[in-house]
């Protein structure tokens, strides 16, 4: 096949109307970009849920005459507990001193230790669900000697509820960019179609395949979504420079962002090449 | 070569525009399609390259079927076979003598590396490499026929098929594009040349098919 002739025809029609090619790859990149910025902000909510779910514990406090070891091995014996360690006031207050740093003189001023004796329980991945961690909680804050159990559950279902909500957003917005971006290119790939009744003419009266008679609009097609793709990801390059400063602890997936934007700006702009096609010819 | 037994073909607003045609050519002819205009001489010429599908009846046209169903690669293969000129020409305004040519040849699947020569030498058959470089809107009409000829030539097709070539054409041009195409067909090509200009086909001394209202007159030289 002439692919290489067909190729440069594709970039004739193009240059003959770059305008529409440029407005179709820049709604294309506007269009691919809002996507790209919600799969950012999703990637980020999952990366933080799933570093809160690793540091999950279950800090269980003690009373002052509670017997620590039968404690650590009743607890031991629960479904889900894959290590328990023993705090004691001492330990708790150094912990306190580390954590403030060097503010940590304030504690000079307390006449003793006000801090209770806890058990640290660690537990295994999956029981960090909600559902089962506040089981696991439950189940110890009920051991006699327990004064108190905190898990941190409620950031998790916080955690959780922000997923789903961001996680539909971004089906929605796929879905918008799927249908903008194939309106947009079929009709620009239609008006060169269009512009270009009497080649295809006679291309069909002198025999050419339907495959070759469609191959250049396929390429132009394409290659709006290309563009559209490559400027969605050196925008989201850019934004991403100028928000991290702010925001240090984002994190920027950057080849899997582009490869995201190429693979889904070329998909779609052959898919308006197609149904331009198939809308003007037969 | 081209064979219709019985063909009926009818528009799809029912209008009959060919009863019970039957024509039987064979390879080397010259053959006239006479008639005034609505004869039915151009649907004779698009059911041969399968513009348009018979009906009913048969029709053969260089060993394909065109009576039966036939996909879209065997057409462009069979048009590929066959090279095609009309009155207006269907040169490509926006490009050269030289690139007209050119274009139906890389869409025809021709090796590049052939495609030069091929056009000066189909070129050179009607006289013009020395217009390749000209628009279509700087020659005249007889010139832009021409063009369209070496075009229909440079796939070295076994039928060429006119459909009033010298419509838009003055008198001299007239019998430039006829002794044209008596040199082609004397080379081997088969050709059938539609016109409504008695005359012009009397004087040629061919076989004369001539129609009227869907139906074949006569038939004879
Ligand atoms: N696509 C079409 N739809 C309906 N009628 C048509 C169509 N093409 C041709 N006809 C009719 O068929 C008849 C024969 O047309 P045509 O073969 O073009 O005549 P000619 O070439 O001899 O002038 C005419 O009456 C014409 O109006
Ligand atoms: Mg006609």
């Amino acid at each position: 096949m002439a692919f290489k002739f067909l190729s440069q025809e594709a970039f004739k029609n193009i240059t003959r109307n770059k305008s529409s090619f440029f407005l179709s790859s820049g709604v294309s990149a506007a269009c691919l970009l809002l996507f790209t910025i919600f799969l950012v902000l999703t990637i980020n909510v999952y990366r933080i849920k799933n570093t809160v779910e690793d540091r999950i514990e279950i800090s269980a406090f003690l009373t002052d005459n509670a017997n620590q070891i039968e404690l650590t091995d009743k607890i031991m014996q629960l479904d889900g507990v894959k290590q328990v360690q023993y705090i004691s006031k001492d330990d708790a207050l150094k912990e306190l001193r580390i954590d403030l740093g060097e503010n940590s003189n304030i504690l000079d001023i307390l006449q003793r230790n006000p801090l209770p004796a806890s058990l640290r329980v660690k537990i295994n991945p999956d029981y960090k669900l909600p559902t089962k961690l506040g089981e696991l909680e439950q189940k110890i804050s009920l051991l006699k000697g327990i004064r108190e159990t905190w898990s941190g559950k409620d950031i998790i279902v916080r955690l959780h509820n922000i997923i789903s909500v961001v996680a539909g957003f971004d089906i929605g917005i796929l879905f918008i960019v799927f249908i903008s971006v194939i309106f947009i290119v079929s009709r620009t790939v239609e008006a060169t179609i269009l512009a270009r009744a009497r080649e295809i003419e006679i291309m069909k009266l002198v025999g050419a395949t339907s495959a070759m008679v469609k191959f250049p609009f396929y390429v132009e097609g394409f290659f709006q979504g290309l563009l559209g793709s490559i400027v969605s990801f050196l925008i989201t390059v850019i934004i991403f420079y100028f928000i991290s400063s702010f925001v240090p602890f984002l994190q920027m997936p950057y080849l899997l962002i582009l490869v995201f934007n190429i693979f889904w700006g070329s998909i779609l702009g052959i898919g308006g090449s197609y149904i331009a096609l198939s809308r003007i010819l037969k | 070569m081209i064979n219709f037994e019985h063909v009926l073909k009818v528009f799809k607003n029912s209008w009959t525009a060919l009863y019970d045609i039957n024509l039987k050519i064979t390879s080397g002819e010259f053959i006239f399609l006479v008639g005034p205009t609505g004869a039915g001489k151009s649907t004779i010429l698009k059911l041969i390259y399968h513009a348009e599908k018979p009906n009913s009846g048969k029709l053969n046209v260089l060993d394909y079927n065109l009576h039966d169903h036939i996909d879209d690669n065997k057409v462009a293969e069979l048009r590929r076979k066959i090279g095609i000129v009309f009155q207006d020409f269907k040169l490509l305004n926006e490009r050269t003598v030289y690139e007209n040519i050119e274009f139906v040849l890389h869409v025809t699947g021709t090796r590049p590396q052939l495609i030069p020569e091929i056009i000066i030498s189909s070129l050179n058959l009607v006289g013009l490499a020395n217009r390749k470089d000209f628009f279509p809107y700087q020659l005249s009409g007889g010139e832009q026929q021409k063009v369209a000829i070496a075009r229909a030539l440079a796939k070295e097709p076994k039928i060429l098929l006119a459909d009033e070539p010298t419509g838009n054409i003055d008198y001299k041009g007239s019998a430039e594009i006829l002794s044209l195409l008596k040199t082609i067909n004397y080379n081997g090509t088969t050709i059938i040349m539609a016109t409504h200009d008695n005359v012009l086909a009397e004087t040629s001394k061919k076989r004369i098919v001539s129609l009227e209202n869907g139906k074949i007159l006569s038939d004879g030289v």
